[in-house]
């Protein structure tokens, strides 16, 4: 079987490097991009600069202003970011058809069968290998002559990769960097991408693979979080050799089919396929959450903003045709501990207001003993629009004509055109949702339902 | 660096080429500016229509100016002042 070649793009600081792009005051300044304009948002991305500085992705705004007075920080725009996604994938379909995406900053490229295409020849009949390519901090031209050569059979791939490069930087901005692993799975490919940033180029073969992987942490690893490698060190499992040597038995006990997988991991093997975006899992749930303001333990406060959450979150459904069967709410508390319950409904829906219903159903029920910062709602259990029988009572039927004339009117003149009577008295508000795709209004004074 | 909500409607003499439009030379507060680079450039749908966003610069003028192509309205966005 042909050696696959799959490349992992990760577009560095994607959110902050595109406002950059946008605002060149903003280039080489500490700069976080918060998710909306509330005043006790958390930074959603942060510079390059502001990561040297200490300044993560999580920090709440105004504490990265206490630790770091000199940072910018502006409001995410989720539009500009989607936009530039669908910039990157149109980019990456040039040099293949199997581009899967894997986040909104990160995509997998099998370039198996194209990387001969873009090879050049002399390459081919006498391997050179760039020496600005780096592998793990090292030079190439430190490495040995057998590993330069097994490095030259992935000649098409590297130049895809600085094609690729040269691509984001002519048709999206000069600012905009990537770093890009090459490797003949994903798990090495993402691997890659992670140990050079920014805008590096890192190929793993079978000749440093083992270097590499020794060298990694766990938690290095994709698809090892916290949790697990919490639960790893509860087995005496530290490092990358002692995964090696965990028994599958003791593995499998403990975290089931996944601890074969992590185990594989440690020795760089990965089977998983590209799935080309296109082919991509359909949705499995959908859910909205904002940060109030301040926090609160007015039931009333809370169900204001609960159903402006359900309006958007239906709109959203039915925008991309799905309903669903259960209803979650989610509710943080001041300490950061929480509160989640979901139930299934008797029903199929995607109307926010009936959304709306059942999750304060589950509000009313809840006893708050602390101030609640953030709430959620979530519908899970979705299918497609086709999947779902057609309705009967005419009740109902009624409703969902009047939530399609709803839609097909706002669908022409925006968001929010046509809204509930129950609605009409409140006060407008533009806010921004967290770093979903559109804008919500919240509404204050009266709210009745 | 300061971002000033600006919204107002301007006048715009812009170039449709290939599908795209770019702005070229656009008025506000009675001076003619002429766009020195589109830094970056998005669009998004807005109902049935579609804005098309550009930051620009302009002889040390960063903006953001948007153009809806069912009104056919150029509207200035932002100022961005350091």
């Amino acid at each position: 079987m042909k050696n696959r070649q799959i490349l992992h793009i990760d577009m560095n600081s994607f959110f902050a490097t595109a406002e950059q792009q946008a605002n060149p005051v903003l280039r080489g300044k500490p700069l976080g991009v918060k998710g909306s304009k509330a005043k006790r948002t958390i930074l959603a991305a942060t510079s390059i600069e502001a990561k040297r500085l200490g300044i993560k992705t999580g920090f709440l705004a105004h504490e990265a202003k206490e630790a770091c007075p000199e940072i910018n920080i502006v409001t995410g725009e989720p539009r500009k970011y989607s936009y530039i996604l669908t910039q990157l994938v149109n980019i990456f379909e040039k040099y293949s058809d199997k581009v899967e995406i894997f986040s909104i900053d990160e995509c997998f490229i099998d370039v198996t069968n194209s990387a001969n295409l873009f090879a050049d020849k002399k390459t081919k009949d006498k391997p050179q290998v760039p020496n600005n390519i780096k592998i793990k901090n090292s030079n190439i031209s430190e490495l040995n002559s057998n590993l330069k050569f097994k490095i030259s059979n992935y000649g098409g791939s590297i130049n895809i990769a600085n094609l690729i490069k040269g691509d984001i930087k002519r048709e999206i901005g000069e600012w905009m960097t990537c770093s890009i692993g090459i490797a003949e799975n994903k798990f090495l490919a993402k691997l890659g991408s992670d140990l050079e940033k920014p805008d590096g180029l890192v190929i793993i073969t079978d000749e440093n693979k083992d270097e590499i992987l020794l060298g990694c942490d766990l938690g290095d690893f994709c698809g090892i979080g916290k949790r697990i490698n919490n639960r790893l060190r509860k087995m005496n499992i530290y490092n990358v050799n002692d995964l090696r040597a965990a028994s599958d038995c003791s593995l499998q006990k403990e975290f089931g089919v996944y601890g074969l997988k992590i185990k594989r991991w440690a020795f760089g093997i990965d089977n998983s396929e590209i799935t080309p975006h296109q082919f991509q899992k359909e949705a499995k749930s959908f859910s909205k959450s904002r940060t109030l303001n301040k926090n609160t333990t007015s039931k009333k406060e809370l169900k204001r903003n609960l159903y402006l959450l359900c309006e958007v979150l239906g709109a959203n459904m039915r925008s991309e045709r799905y309903w669903g069967d259960t209803i979650g709410l989610w509710l943080r508390y001041s300490s950061f501990s929480g509160f989640g319950k979901g139930s299934k409904i008797k029903k199929w829906t995607c109307d926010g207001y009936e959304i709306f219903k059942y999750s304060a159903t589950i509000l009313d029920g809840v006893e708050l003993k602390q101030p609640v910062r953030a709430i959620g709602v979530w519908v899970s259990g979705v299918q497609p629009e086709k999947n779902i029988p057609r309705v009967f009572f005419p009740e109902d039927k009624l409703n969902e004509e009047i939530i399609q004339t709803i839609d097909a009117v706002n669908d022409k003149y925006g968001e929010l055109t046509l809204i509930r009577a129950s609605t009409c008295a409140m006060k407008l508000k533009e806010v921004v949702s967290g770093m979903g795709r559109k804008k919500i209004i919240s509404r204050e004074q009266k709210f009745n339902y | 660096v300061t971002y000033s909500v600006v919204n107002e409607k301007i006048n715009v003499l812009a170039v449709f080429k290939n599908g795209t439009v770019f702005p070229y030379i656009f008025s506000w507060k009675e001076d003619k500016k002429r766009v020195e680079k589109v830094n970056l450039s998005y669009q998004e749908r807005a109902g049935g229509s579609i804005n098309y966003y550009f930051a620009v610069e302009s002889r040390g003028f960063i903006g953001k100016l948007k153009y809806n192509n069912e009104s056919m309205v150029w509207t200035l966005e932002e100022v961005w002042v350091e």
